[in-house]
């Protein structure tokens, strides 16, 4: 058995190996594949249901399960989400196995995986991957409209 | 409050995030159906000889306690009984259920055909170029029942 804590090399050998069968290409297919699987009764079904909140609840039992260590801020009223991921567990425990190398994209999974799910629910969704390398990242998601608002303000 | 912040450190917590069993099973179904049991076994392979290095170093050193250690701390960590039985020449482990299997069955969901290989094929890689060799005694496909056999060849 693979065990859950044992989950995140596992991941990272899966990637290098279908990079190893048929490029990126393949591996960008499988992390779609992936979040319409995984993410639909999850994120997807929470954002659907309760808008931006659902982002905060999602994330909160999921990096809290994860152990790892973040600030999350959820501003209703400005429709505004952002983790500050301070050491993803993730990645840090990739970089703590000296001994085998993880897949060079590996953290490029969290920009597909979020993305795919939350823009077609009408959600901008940026994140900062420039520290990955050091388990630093920052994510943001924002309500579409406001942004086209802002916009608009600003051509007015 | 229109404002909400979480701010949480690392060791508030315990790892142990289960979903993460779906993920996996996801991933053993998607190489599956690409690739074929060959490429399961060839992914599995090439996970155990990265990731388990430093247990596969140790048991070629003859050392099977080692072994033991580490099939206790993976149940420990699964929150999981297992029955484990050894000498200094053989190590035997049963389980009634697989930890994996059962929460993966618990979703709604089917475990892949190829799960056994995560016992199978990782079993055998770890033993590969070792004094010890790995049987799978019993698997059952349904609920991973089942019992392994460690023991030493030389």
């Amino acid at each position: 058995m693979i065990s859950c804590t044992q989950f995140i090399p596992a991941y990272s050998e899966g990637f290098k190996y279908l990079h190893k069968k048929e490029g990126k290409q393949e591996v960008v297919k499988f992390w779609e594949v992936l979040s319409d699987l995984y993410l639909t009764d999850s994120l997807k079904k929470e954002v659907k249901e309760k808008g931006i909140s659902g982002c905060f609840d999602y994330w909160q039992k999921a990096l809290n399960e994860e152990a790892a260590d973040f600030t999350m801020t959820l501003d209703k009223d400005k429709n505004t989400f952002e983790i500050m991921m301070h050491h993803c567990p993730s990645k840090g425990m990739l970089n703590q196995l000296t001994y085998m190398s993880p897949y060079e994209d590996y953290c490029e999974h969290c920009d597909l995986l979020y993305r795919r799910v939350l823009e077609p629910l009408g959600f901008i969704y940026t994140i900062d991957l420039s520290t990955c390398h050091k388990a630093v990242c920052r994510l943001v998601v924002t309500k579409k409209k406001l942004m086209e608002d802002k916009k608009n303000g600003r051509k007015k | 409050m229109a404002q909400k912040i979480l701010d949480v450190r690392a060791a508030d917590n315990e790892y142990y995030h289960q979903d993460f069993h779906l993920s996996m099973n996801m991933l053993l179904d998607y190489i599956l159906e690409k690739y074929g049991e060959k490429g399961v076994v060839e992914y599995l392979t090439d996970f155990t000889i990265a990731y388990h290095k430093p247990l596969i170093n140790q048991l070629k050193k003859g050392e099977i306690q080692p072994l033991e250690t580490y099939i206790r701390e993976l149940y420990k960590k699964e929150k999981w009984e297992v029955a484990i039985d050894s000498t200094i020449d053989k190590l035997q482990f049963s389980i009634n259920s697989c930890p994996g299997m059962t929460y993966i069955i618990s979703k709604g969901l089917i475990p892949s055909a190829a799960y056994i290989e995560t016992y199978r094929t990782v079993y055998k890689s770890i033993c590969k170029d070792t004094p010890f060799s790995y049987d799978l005694i019993e698997f059952n496909k349904v609920t991973g029942k089942s019992s392994h056999l460690f023991k030493r060849e030389e």
